[in-house]
């Protein structure tokens, strides 16, 4: 059976190339888009939300003007309250969500403090009283409930803009694909005359056609899985030269692959399930 | 039964016959007469739009789809165009249909010399269809019905691409397989076959309707 459906796929030559590439690109747009939004959602939990104020605090310090300064801030209009970070939980924390990144490196981060704001409004205000604060950072308040807004509204625009040219993709594969077994029903159909007239049953006739749909699908996912881990590398080269504060996470390899063949697989079982509804019919 | 294709066109009206095992039936008549479809009615190529068709005891208008495969096993197949595969050899051909009803390879192997023998074909196994003589592409079509040792053999038309000598050669074959106990239909409407086979029985069908039925030399 597996020797019907390769025999297919190299009469076909043109029409297979054709479901191939189109359904490789639908499933690199969707998962692409599907792993980029992860990347992106993923660096924003990391950013304070938008009622939060982190502030990074000087390596010369005391213990009490640490505690002081908790006791000032606390007092402020607007404020919530205040936790504090030091410098080896967060970088724990970051060991832990970035091993790779974080390998062989000593300890950067300083102490922070995060502060939850009652209201967005009071933001502007706390942030200036604590920037005047003698054990304060130059420049350690950080307040990032615009970049938030961005992030989100990329977040959606990635979600739209790939659900819609990934789906608009799939729907050009899933017709290139339904054609391409149609095809190879027309050209076999001599074949699968024969056998139905000598008792072949449905399942030993459709079953070769299934496994093209099933090869074409899945090498479709297989380039597509490459395709993203290429310009995941490139994406990688671009940010360390041009944007190194960026953090980009590293890709799991194994789930790309795994889960674009198999997606693949699924959509290239589904479009030819569709395409061998009446072989014997077409034949 | 009866048989419509459509609203207008009627390929068999109120036919009604009987076989009975081990007979040789000539099915003769026009082109349009409706002998192939009498063939196709048994196969369940075509389903009778009125009437019942049965076969050994199976009512095979009633029989679901997925239980004609196995009707069909009972049966042997010669379409009217041969239905050769050109790119596979004369064994392949063979092999290839045993293999669709689900035969292992080594059950293939030991099958192939066998039938083609039966057909006098063994010499020619290693050729190709077009290699082969029309004669020869017959009796490789005949061959393969052979495959799943039927209870009947329904050849449409089976002289129909022939020559004289030809004809007479195949009609012999399935003659010899009748012999051996298959009960045999044939669709035709080479007369010639006819006057050499007087001692057959011949149904002869005209605008759908059975107009005669007995056997000549009788």
């Amino acid at each position: 059976m597996f020797s019907e459906a390769l025999t297919a796929l190299r009469r076909n030559t043109w029409m297979s190339f054709a479901a191939i590439t189109t359904s490789c690109m639908a499933l690199f747009l969707l998962g692409g888009m599907a792993f980029a939004y992860r990347g992106i959602a993923g660096y924003a939990e990391t950013l304070p939300s938008k009622l939060e104020v982190r502030v990074f605090l000087k390596e010369q310090k005391t213990g009490f003007e640490t505690k002081s300064a908790i006791e000032q801030i606390g007092k402020l209009k607007g404020v919530g309250s205040v936790t504090m970070v030091t410098k080896a939980e967060a970088w724990a924390k970051m060991q832990r969500e970035m091993p790779d990144i974080t390998k062989g490196i000593t300890n950067p981060l300083p102490d922070a403090l995060n502060i939850t704001l009652k209201d967005v409004d009071s933001a502007n205000n706390v942030a200036a009283a604590i920037r005047k604060m003698p054990i304060v950072e130059r420049d350690g308040v950080k307040y990032e409930g615009e970049t938030q807004a961005l992030l989100s509204q990329t977040l959606t625009l990635l979600r739209w803009v790939g659900s819609a040219l990934g789906g608009l993709m799939l729907l050009t594969g899933a017709v290139l694909i339904y054609n391409a077994i149609r095809m190879t029903i027309v050209a076999r159909r001599r074949e699968i005359r024969i056998m139905s007239l000598v008792g072949a049953t449905r399942l030993t006739i459709v079953v070769p056609l299934l496994i093209e749909g099933i090869v074409q699908g899945a090498i479709g996912g297989l380039l597509a899985a490459i395709l993203i881990v290429i310009g995941h590398q490139m994406m990688m080269k671009m940010l360390v030269n041009f944007a190194s504060f960026i953090r980009v996470g590293a890709l799991p390899i194994g789930m790309v692959f795994g889960s674009l063949v198999a997606l693949g697989a699924v959509y290239g079982l589904i479009c030819s399930l569709f395409a061998v509804r009446d072989p014997r019919g077409i034949a | 039964m009866s048989v419509e294709y459509g609203k207008y066109v009627r390929a068999l009206t109120d036919v009604s016959f009987s076989v009975q095992k081990g007979e040789f039936v000539f099915f003769v008549g026009r082109t349009g007469s409706g002998k192939s479809t009498v063939l196709k009615l048994l196969s369940r190529e075509v389903q009778a739009t009125r009437g019942t068709v049965m076969f050994d005891g199976t009512n095979v208008s009633a029989m679901a789809e997925s239980e004609v495969p196995a009707l069909r096993r009972r049966m042997g197949i010669v379409p009217q165009d041969f239905g050769l595969l050109p790119r596979k050899k004369a064994w392949e051909n063979i092999g290839y249909a045993m293999r669709a009803v689900g035969k292992r390879r080594s059950e293939v192997r030991k099958a192939i010399e066998p039938i083609l023998e039966n057909v006098n074909l063994a010499h020619r196994a290693d050729a190709f269809p077009t290699e082969m003589s029309g004669g020869e592409q017959q009796r490789l079509a005949i061959a393969r019905a052979l495959i799943n040792s039927p209870q009947l053999i329904l050849a449409d038309e089976p002289t129909g691409n022939l020559d004289a000598a030809h004809s007479l050669e195949i009609i012999q074959l399935l003659q010899d397989l009748n012999r051996q106990g298959a009960t045999v239909l044939v669709a035709t409407h080479d007369l010639m076959v006819l006057e050499q086979f007087k001692q057959h029985r011949v149904v002869t069908l005209d605008g759908g309707k059975i107009v005669s039925d007995g056997v000549p030399s009788a």
